[in-house]
């Protein structure tokens, strides 16, 4: 690590990075970032994904109120229209965001957030386990793929150097498969500091154990299986990106928003991620996993007690934070939201929705086309739904994951991460 | 001097590295106790110098024979350390009992308190009650793991407990769990897998977690709209249970059936319920009135019977489909040999369920006994999962764990809470899923802050492996890998580090002060079980 790096990792120099580019904004950090000798602390184009686990009901989350069809489908659970108690937060005379998801509708009002509507996988799968790895991996029905999409295109765009461990995060200390790979990626633990009796630094203690390089020459002595090296270069991994990542993370940004504490952990995760991001460390991937939206039961509708009310809240108010955390470098970070499958159309016997197919994905960001709906909407009509119940599926995700990694990472077109795949001629378009 | 013993058996006494490489090279004696380590590092959550013993001295073949009978051992410690867990034994319809007769009742407020206290007193007494099994049952499951001396019943148990798994955050399943625990995994994990099927399907615990008790033939638009927001009342089917059932519990994901086999399967199960009135609460009950009359077919088979039997054929048609057969060997291996299945033995196990028609004492002890079990490339392969890593460093190091809940937060840390995997997959057992980096730091802090005494309730207590090190100055390193790594096969990038660092006080160890003989203990204590090899098993 070059010595101008090492100066940013510190909290003063950090400190400094951050109110500039508040101070001065987004292309002004951007340029005078550009201008430094190191051009590692640039605030590359970041990708945050959030993975909503467990097949997130998508019709009563971008709600096409203005289908009748919806009302029929759904009697006890609809949301009501525009002009009611409790009623969407209409975009136009189909759609509008679950009352709850105001810090949504802010974002597309600020023409930040894209919503394609009937993604999901070609496969008709619906096991979440399956599908969860098929969105994970970026392929459709093929079980030979164990590599998360997010962990290719980091290993495609390597340099190679020891950037690595900073390049991506997952904001949780289990890694989402998406991040899974050859590509070295931290799982941050939930608990940042690492201390023994004395304020030791635990992690030195184990300087020494993980050190080995994975090419020590002599004996293979027992237990010295082909993968030791790599649980050692995991080990090497949590120690180095740990030990720089702990004051990023744990120090407040200068001009910091505050964020709810709701939806979990997601408003501390995104809040954190900002943190990284702020830091111009050159952290480009961030991985969120939130779970808890498998709502075969009391889903609930309009009502502020109900369940789907109260985790779209909390997944709101943390996003239309964080957009609002990062004012000035919102045209550098693209965020996705995804899950494996949408819902039944109709509900269910319990006031809830069982596993569907197609749903509506959200794109947030400085650089996405918001205020726009995405895709061929396929209607609620059984012919042109998937197998008479569930929404089809108009957009294959992997073209959303496609625009994201060309039109804002800027992947070179040569290189192509999903397998026997090819991008429709017809863009979605949804960056700039 | 065990330790001494165990190092001349290994010939490694002055030797540079521990074992040669090849293992035409290695002394019989030494495969020998290779291979009841690696037996015990797929039985055991944990091996100490004693478990080799133990099996040294009865053999192999003996001591597996053993532990596949567990109600012949007896279990003193475990019995011990579990009195006082009120909620182990409380069936379903017990525990409503208890919350209804324990329930704090309105009165007027105790002395020094005012009515708003004397409330909220009320009310976390009421939470207490109502989170006891909640809290109780994975504490034992703990406390079993490290303690019981049925370890391979509690390390079997773990694979049912993750293939049928149940989660305790939803609602009702806290008041179920355990019986469920108790009369469903416990009572039939050797006996049939189709005795296992039939009680996890009727047991509140699951007919609760997957939603299946309120699943019901659909009723006619019409009335669905007009009873639509009646609290409490359902009007439809559910299919989470049927498609869960298939797809993890019996043939595998798209394994011989469709979307509409999910449909009639949960139209087969409508009406498998929890008794809810006062002579039935929280028992399995059919509701005739919920259940779909009319023709079904599921996979292909035409369903014959009515009513509750339908529900009943299926379940043993489903145990005894040929795919389930495949799917749970695969599964089963893949926990006791290798993440990546060997199809030999794979092949082993489904000929042992055809054969003792789906034993699962047989189907396991064919995996265990078979030579294949012992192949090279299954050897220390396997990486603990956080329940085995936190159950196996407190064994290790004789830990007396007087009160469980740190460690139950710790294992949170990791995201691992026994009883609160939210999919219904349950915990993995892959390496894959649990050696992300960063978890590494997770680890070293619990073993730093178990021998540091910093985890509340638990205590380690070095002093015998001390007393040993001092009389063996010149063999310090080997007296504590015989004590903490003694499953273990330490490899030479642990141990260089490790010897340097023994080495530098390998002369001061007999003229040190307790305190920093005992500072010392911790540290080296805390290396081992934070090395590579201890995560692997």
């Amino acid at each position: 690590m070059s010595s101008t790096r090492r100066d940013f990792l510190t909290g003063t120099a950090v400190g400094a990075l951050g109110a500039a580019g508040l101070s001065l904004g987004a292309g002004s950090l951007l340029r005078s970032a550009a201008a430094a000798p190191d051009s590692t602390i640039a605030v590359k184009p970041v990708t945050v994904v959030v993975f909503l686990r467990g097949g997130q009901d998508s019709l009563n989350t971008f709600v096409p109120y203005g289908d009748p069809r919806y009302y029929d489908l759904r009697p006890t659970i609809a949301l009501p229209g525009p002009d009611q108690a409790n009623g969407v937060l209409a975009v136009d005379k189909l759609f509008g965001f679950h009352p709850a998801m105001k810090g949504f509708k802010q974002l597309w009002d600020e023409k930040l957030l894209a919503c394609i509507v009937n993604t999901g996988s070609p496969n008709g799968s619906r096991s979440h386990f399956d599908c969860q790895d098929f969105m994970d991996f970026g392929t459709v029905g093929d079980k030979s793929v164990h590599e998360g999409w997010l962990n290719r295109y980091l290993g495609a765009t390597s340099a190679g150097g020891p950037e690595g461990d900073f390049r991506a995060l997952a904001m949780q200390g289990r890694l989402p498969r998406s991040l899974r790979g050859d590509f070295p990626v931290l799982a941050v633990p939930d608990r940042l500091t690492f201390r023994g009796d004395n304020g030791e630094d635990v992690l030195s203690l184990f300087d020494d154990l993980y050190k080995a390089p994975p090419s020590m020459k002599g004996p293979r002595e027992m237990g010295a299986r082909p993968d030791e090296d790599a649980l050692t270069q995991n080990g090497r991994t949590t120690i180095d990106t740990l030990r720089r990542l702990e004051s990023i993370l744990t120090t407040k940004a200068q001009g910091e928003v505050k964020y709810p504490l709701t939806a979990g952990r997601l408003g501390a995760q995104l809040q954190k991620t900002a943190r990284v991001i702020k830091s111009g460390t050159g952290v480009q991937i961030v991985g969120i996993d939130l779970g808890g939206w498998d709502t075969h039961i009391n889903e609930g509708g309009p009502a502020e007690t109900d369940n789907m009310w109260r985790m779209l809240d909390g997944v709101s108010q943390s996003v239309g934070t964080f957009f609002d955390d990062i004012k000035d470098l919102r045209k550098n970070v693209t965020m996705l939201i995804v899950t494996e499958f949408g819902r039944t159309n109709e509900e269910n016997g319990n006031r809830g929705t069982d596993h569907g197919h197609g749903y509506t994905m959200f794109a947030i960001g400085g650089n996405v086309k918001g205020g726009k709906v995405y895709g061929e909407w396929g209607g609620l009509e059984p012919a042109r739904t998937y197998m008479n119940r569930d929404l089809a599926v108009t957009t294959d995700y992997r073209t959303v994951f496609s625009e994201v990694l060309y039109d804002h990472m800027k992947l070179h077109p040569s290189k192509q991460l999903f397998p026997k795949f090819t991008l429709p001629e017809a863009k979605l378009g949804l960056f700039a | 001097m065990r330790s001494l013993a165990w190092i001349v058996a290994w010939g490694l006494l002055g030797v540079g590295p521990l074992v040669a490489a090849g293992a035409d090279e290695v002394a019989p004696d030494a495969a020998a106790n290779q291979r009841i380590r690696h037996l015990l590092r797929r039985t055991t959550f944990g091996v100490r110098a004693a478990d080799v013993e133990e099996v040294k001295r009865l053999g192999v073949e003996a001591w597996l024979d053993r532990q596949l009978d567990p109600e012949a051992i007896p279990d003193r410690e475990v019995d011990d350390r579990l009195q006082g867990y009120e909620s182990l034994k409380l069936s379903g319809p017990e525990y409503w009992r208890m919350l209804e007769e324990r329930a704090p009742r309105d009165g007027p407020p105790g002395p020094g308190e005012d009515r708003i206290a004397a409330a909220q007193r009320r009310q976390a007494e009421l939470n207490r009650l109502r989170e006891m099994a909640a809290r109780e049952v994975p504490a034992s499951v703990l406390l079993r793991a490290v303690y019981s001396q049925r370890q391979l019943q509690e390390v079997m148990l773990d694979f049912w407990r993750n293939h049928f798994n149940v989660d305790v955050s939803k609602d009702d399943v806290r008041y179920y769990v355990a019986e469920w625990e108790g009369q469903v995994l416990r009572k039939h994990l050797w006996g049939s897998f189709e005795d296992l099927l039939m009680a996890t399907a009727k047991h509140p615990a699951m007919l609760y977690y997957l939603d299946n008790h309120v699943s019901q033939a659909p009723l006619a638009r019409a009335d669905r709209v007009l009873r639509g927001r009646d609290e409490g009342r359902t009007n439809g089917l559910n299919e989470n249970y049927a498609r869960e059932l298939m797809e993890l519990h019996t043939v595998g994901v798209d394994n011989g059936y469709e979307q509409e086999d999910v449909i009639q399967l949960a139209m087969v199960l409508t009406g498998w319920s929890i008794g809810n009135a006062a002579a039935d609460r929280g028992t399995f009950v059919f509701r005739e009135g919920y259940h779909s009359r009319g023709p079904k077919k599921v996979m292909g088979k035409t369903v014959k019977s009515e009513g509750v039997d339908e529900g009943e054929d299926m379940v043993r048609y489903l145990a005894g489909h040929k795919n389930t057969r495949q799917f749970v060997c695969t599964k089963l291996v893949r926990f006791l040999v290798a993440d990546n299945p060997p199809e030999s033995l794979v092949q082993v196990g489904v000929d042992a369920w055809g054969k003792s028609k789906g034993n699962l004492r047989a189907v396991t002890k064919a995996i265990l006994t078979h030579p294949d079990f012992y192949a090279p490339t299954n050897v220390m392969t396997k990486a603990k999962t956080p329940l085995e890593f936190v159950a196996s460093a407190l064994r290790v190091v004789g830990a007396d764990v007087e009160s469980p809940q740190a460690v139950m937060t710790r294992l949170g840390d990791m995201y691992q809470e026994v009883y609160r995997c939210e999919d219904p997959t349950g915990y993995s057992d892959r390496a894959v899923d649990w050696m992300d980096p960063g978890v590494l730091a997770v680890r070293w802090q619990f073993a730093a802050d178990l021998l540091n005494g910093r985890l509340p309730g638990v205590k380690v207590d070095g002093s015998a492996v001390l007393a040993e090190a001092r009389q063996n100055p010149e063999v310090w390193e080997y007296v504590l890998i015989d004590a903490l790594l003694a499953g273990q096969q330490p490899g030479t990038l642990t141990m260089a580090p490790f010897r340097k660092r023994v080495n530098d006080v390998r002369r001061e160890v007999r003229q040190m002060r307790p305190q920093d003989r005992q500072r010392e203990f911790q540290v080296l204590a805390t290396l081992l079980l934070g090395s590579p090899e201890f995560q692997r098993q």
